[in-house]
This record gives C-alpha cells, sequence and structure tokens, in this order.
C-alpha cells in the first residue's frame, strides 16, 4: 500500500513538471518554423512580419499561423485591417496587448449601432487639435497597471 | 424440565432415528461430513494471505499483485489525466488570444483606440 502511494505521489509530480511546461511539448522545429519553411500562403499573410518572425518564441509563431489561417474567412476589409496593424502590434508591449484585449472586449459586447457610433466618435476624435487630445489624454482616466 | 433433561430427550430421539438409517445414506452422510471438514482445514490457508494484503506485509501474492497493478493503472489514468487536461487548458487559452486579437486587428476601430486614454475621455465627454 505504502508502494502504491509512493507511485501515485510521483505520478502526481510528474504530471506536475511535465504539465508546467506546455511549451517545451511545442518547441520542436515543426511547432516553430523559420520564415523559409513556412508555406507561401503563410508568408503571402504575414509579409508585414517577415523581417521578424525567426525571432518569434514558438507559441507567438502558433498564433500568427492560426491568424493566418483564419485571414481567408474575413472579408477583404477586414483582412486589409489585419495586414496593416500587424506590424503596429507586435510592437506593443505585453501590457499595452493586454489593455487592448480587455478594451476590445468591452467593446465587442455593445450593441452594433453603438459600436458604429464609438467608430463614428473615434473619427470625430482624430479632427480634434492635437492640443485638445493631449488635454484630454492628461484628463483620461489612467490606464490600469 | 430443565435443559440437561431436553438435551438428554432430544439426543435419544437422534440416535433411534440414526440407527435405522441404512447403509447408502449413512455412507452419503459420511463424505458430506468428510468434504466439510476439508474445506474448513482449507480455509485458514487464504485469511492470513488476504490479511498481509492489507497490512503491508512481505509477502506477495496473486492478491497483492492485482491490488498494486490496478493502483499502477490509477496513477497512470492519474497522469493521463493531468496532462490532457493541462494540454487542453493551454491550447485553450492560445485559442482564445489568437481569436481576439485577430478580431482586434480586423475590428473597425483601430489598435490606437484601445490604447488612447483621450479617446476615452473624449467618448465619456461626449455620453449624453
Amino acid at each position: 500500500m505504502a508502494q502504491a502511494f509512493r507511485a501515485l505521489i510521483a505520478a502526481a509530480c510528474l504530471a506536475g513538471v511535465v504539465g508546467s511546461s506546455p511549451a517545451a511539448a511545442v518547441g520542436t522545429s515543426q511547432q516553430s518554423p523559420s520564415w523559409a519553411q513556412l508555406s507561401p500562403a503563410d508568408r503571402q499573410v504575414l509579409a508585414p512580419l517577415a523581417s521578424e518572425w525567426d525571432s518569434f518564441d514558438p507559441q507567438r509563431k502558433q498564433k500568427w499561423i492560426g491568424i493566418a489561417n483564419r485571414y481567408p474567412m474575413l472579408a477583404p476589409v477586414e483582412q486589409q485591417r489585419i495586414q496593416q496593424q500587424m506590424s503596429a502590434w507586435v510592437h506593443l508591449t505585453p501590457e499595452q496587448r493586454r489593455i487592448a484585449r480587455e478594451q476590445y472586449k468591452t467593446f465587442r459586447q455593445l450593441p452594433p449601432e453603438q459600436r458604429q457610433l464609438v467608430a463614428q466618435k473615434w473619427r470625430e476624435y482624430q479632427q480634434l487639435p492635437p492640443e485638445k487630445r493631449r488635454e484630454l489624454a492628461s484628463h483620461g482616466a489612467p490606464r490600469r497597471p | 424440565m430443565n435443559e440437561h433433561e431436553t438435551a438428554k430427550k432430544i439426543t435419544g430421539y437422534l440416535d433411534h432415528g440414526t440407527a435405522g438409517l441404512k447403509a447408502g445414506v449413512a455412507f452419503r452422510l459420511q463424505r458430506a461430513r468428510q468434504l466439510a471438514l476439508s474445506e474448513l482445514s482449507a480455509q485458514p490457508e487464504h485469511a492470513p494471505r488476504l490479511a498481509l494484503a492489507g497490512s503491508g506485509g512481505g509477502s506477495f501474492g496473486p492478491h497483492r499483485f492485482l491490488a498494486a497493478t490496478r493502483l499502477g493503472i490509477g496513477a497512470l489514468l492519474l497522469v493521463g489525466g493531468v496532462l490532457a487536461y493541462n494540454y487542453w487548458e493551454t491550447a485553450q487559452q492560445a485559442r482564445d488570444i489568437e481569436e481576439t486579437d485577430a478580431a482586434i486587428l480586423s475590428s473597425e476601430l483601430p489598435i490606437d483606440a484601445y490604447l488612447d486614454p483621450g479617446f476615452e475621455a473624449w467618448l465619456k465627454h461626449s455620453e449624453p
């Protein structure tokens, strides 16, 4: 019985060690393809990331390959937006990406007409003089860390 | 009538009844008795083995081997379950991030709109 308990404890430890490093499981070259190893279709979609691709970690590469796989299902205007913003997105800090994801989730929950209104407000905001936008930013709610 | 007298009377009736048994019946009764006794004498061999399986003794009988095998299979299933759950959870998180990022990048608002504190203040300012 004592042996059995030892086996159970060892099994749980093994599960913890192996399970806590999922990155190791996806660390093969197949999971972390170089830019040259990507399919021509993926290279075309991910072209804005070409110069930085080989420095990405395997998980980041897999995410972008996943986005490239979704790409053909998007409308042309959405495809254009993705390609335009891809490079800016990878240059954000992890904290900025986290904030953007949170803000987007709030935005997504709005009804369509309110989302259109927010988009309209963004266009109006862009027309404001830079000093007015700076003033709004200085009085705006500080971003959570 | 006390107990002793009652017992004496019962044994008297039994003796009287068995005295008239045929030879075949007496033989079958004798065989049944021998069989019962042989089974009774075999039981003590099982009893210590079962006791040892539970007490962690040094014996490694078939029962102990079976119990260890069952627990070994249980441990393997536990490890497999934990690994499968961990893998699924990690994959699910990765899918969520991929889906959200694709949606942000293709949404009608540019990335800056989600990050600009001035725009957030502007939205609150223009609320009716």
